[in-house]
């Protein structure tokens, strides 16, 4: 629809997930049947090396899959995020044992995995996370609550991020006695991502199931799955500005408006064309980030984050012109436009709000100029520096 | 490798990690004892992409364990770091 190109697939869908995300979303929650369905395409392990039971697939192989499912269903690829962040941390910072006991179900999908960072008073800043991790008897006690945790209804273990006496670090918690699981209120966008709000209250875990060292597991473990995160994020939110140009396309081949199909219209074709281009280009951009990412190139999280701007934005204006297209017919609550236009609002905020991606990429672009002219002001550094610390 | 080879691969790896640093942070020097992250000189990011350095730079994996950040934090640190996975010390 956009004109990129289909790559081969290395993927298969549920042959049933297009009318299984109506009724997800119109019950506002993806059930265990469609996790159980998700888990038994591989689409839960798409990355997780095949040495561990997982798709061995590369990041670039693999956001195809995130684009498509959230075609179809932007709260389901959700859960591929989450759980794909938790098996991310695990496999690249998990102890041996951990990674060898845990990894194989996490990518069979027998465990599922949710990524527990956002707090009440730290959504954006992760320097102001307040959960405790305690060191006690040769164990780690977590207190804290953690909200808006994608999937935290269903989810087996969580990833957990907070502060212990060596510094931050994150830790995986399996959900039982001692955590409290709430749901969230249902969100306009994402609506059927089974959000949670997770207490905890002097909960055990074991040593071996801390992910990172303390003082840097919250930069560096954090900020390395949200790199992953952002990447998926980025190739979500291109199949829903494709899917929203799917829409307004055939609306526009079909509708008669003043004795003319309204794909006659100038008008029309602009929001179009306008669409389909954002749409393409953020595509190439997330394909090239993943590269970047495969490749370990030290520029990857800077290309995951430009990435995940570039797409949300796409997504933004792709949902708004094709709901000018559709009309009223598009503006109903059940309709799949609506869904698609509150999944791309909900994309400019998580995994690292537009504005926070644009100062991080803005920076970075003053940066390279600085490091090729060493005489530039030292005032913006100084400013910089403060801002720049505070977002991940 | 002898005393000299093995210096001069120490003052490769120095000049390697130096470089990098300065393009990263984007300033024209800095003292291999400046604290960069607990400074703000790096941000988090900054911070993720020396691992990947680090890795693809010298051909090593940085495993959870040297995951510290007093490895991280100054030129002098990355350099220790790497050496020593390098046998170099
Ligand atoms: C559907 C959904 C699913 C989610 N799933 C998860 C999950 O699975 N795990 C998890 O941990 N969290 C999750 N979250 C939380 C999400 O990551 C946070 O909402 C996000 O980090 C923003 O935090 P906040 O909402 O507290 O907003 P705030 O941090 O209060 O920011 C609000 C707004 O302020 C602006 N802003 C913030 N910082 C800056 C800055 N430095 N410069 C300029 N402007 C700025 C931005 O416009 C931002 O949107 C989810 C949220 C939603 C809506």
């Amino acid at each position: 629809m956009t004109g990129a190109s289909r790559d081969r697939s290395h993927h298969r869908l549920p042959d049933d997930l297009p009318a299984a995300a109506d009724t997800w979303e119109r019950a506002g929650a993806v059930d265990r049947a469609g996790v159980r369905a998700v888990a038994a395409h591989g689409l839960l392990g798409l990355t997780v090396p095949a040495g561990y039971g997982g798709g061995g697939l590369s990041l670039r192989e693999s956001v195809e899959a995130h684009r498509e499912v959230a075609g179809h269903s932007p709260s389901l690829q959700s859960l591929l995020v989450v759980h794909g962040m938790v098996c991310h941390a695990v496999r690249r910072w998990g102890r041996p044992e951990l990674r060898e006991d845990l990894l194989p179900r996490l990518a069979r999908g027998e465990l599922l995995g949710a990524f527990a960072l956002t707090e009440q008073e730290a959504g954006s800043d992760l320097r102001a996370l307040r959960t405790r991790l305690r060191e006690q008897d040769g164990q780690f006690l977590v207190t804290g609550r953690k909200r808006w945790v994608s999937f935290g209804q269903l989810a087996d273990v969580l990833l957990v991020f907070g502060v212990g006496a060596g510094g931050g670090t994150s830790v995986l918690v399996p959900v039982g006695a001692g955590a409290r699981v709430r749901p969230e209120q249902v969100t306009t966008g994402l609506r059927a991502s089974r959000l949670a709000d997770v207490v905890f209250h002097d909960t055990p875990v074991p040593p071996s199931a801390m992910v990172g060292r303390p003082g840097f597991g919250v930069p560096h473990v954090a900020t390395d799955c949200l790199t992953v995160g952002r990447l998926f994020v980025a190739a979500a939110a291109v199949g829903v500005a494709e899917a929203a140009i799917g829409l307004a396309a055939a609306h526009a081949a079909a509708r008669v408006v003043g004795g003319k199909p309204l794909g006659c219209r100038q008008l029309v074709r602009a929001l179009l064309a306008e669409a389909s281009v954002a749409a393409e280009a953020a595509w190439h951009t997330v394909c090239s980030a993943a590269d970047t990412l495969d490749r370990a190139e030290p520029a990857a999280a800077l290309a995951a984050s430009r990435a995940k701007f570039g797409a949300a934005q796409a997504a933004s204006l792709a949902t708004a012109h094709a709901s000018r297209v559709l009309g009223a017919g598009g503006l109903t609550e059940e309709h799949r436009l609506t869904r698609l236009d509150q999944a791309a609002r909900t994309y400019q905020v998580i995994e690292g709000p537009t504005e926070v991606l644009k100062d991080l990429i803005g920076a970075a672009v003053v940066n390279q100029a600085r490091g090729a002219a060493p005489h530039a002001d030292g005032a913006v550094r100084a400013q910089e520096e403060d801002d720049r610390a505070r977002t991940a | 490798m002898t005393d000299i080879q093995q210096t001069a691969t120490y003052n490769q790896v120095r000049t390697r990690i130096r470089e990098h640093v300065l393009a990263l942070v984007g300033l024209p020097d800095i003292a291999d004892d400046q604290p960069l992250i607990t400074d703000h000189v790096m941000d988090s990011i900054a911070a993720v992409q020396m691992v990947a350095f680090v890795e693809g730079a010298f051909g090593l994996q940085v495993e959870d364990e040297d995951l510290e950040l007093r490895h991280f934090d100054t030129i002098d640190g990355l350099v220790g770091l790497v050496t020593g996975k390098l046998g170099l010390r």
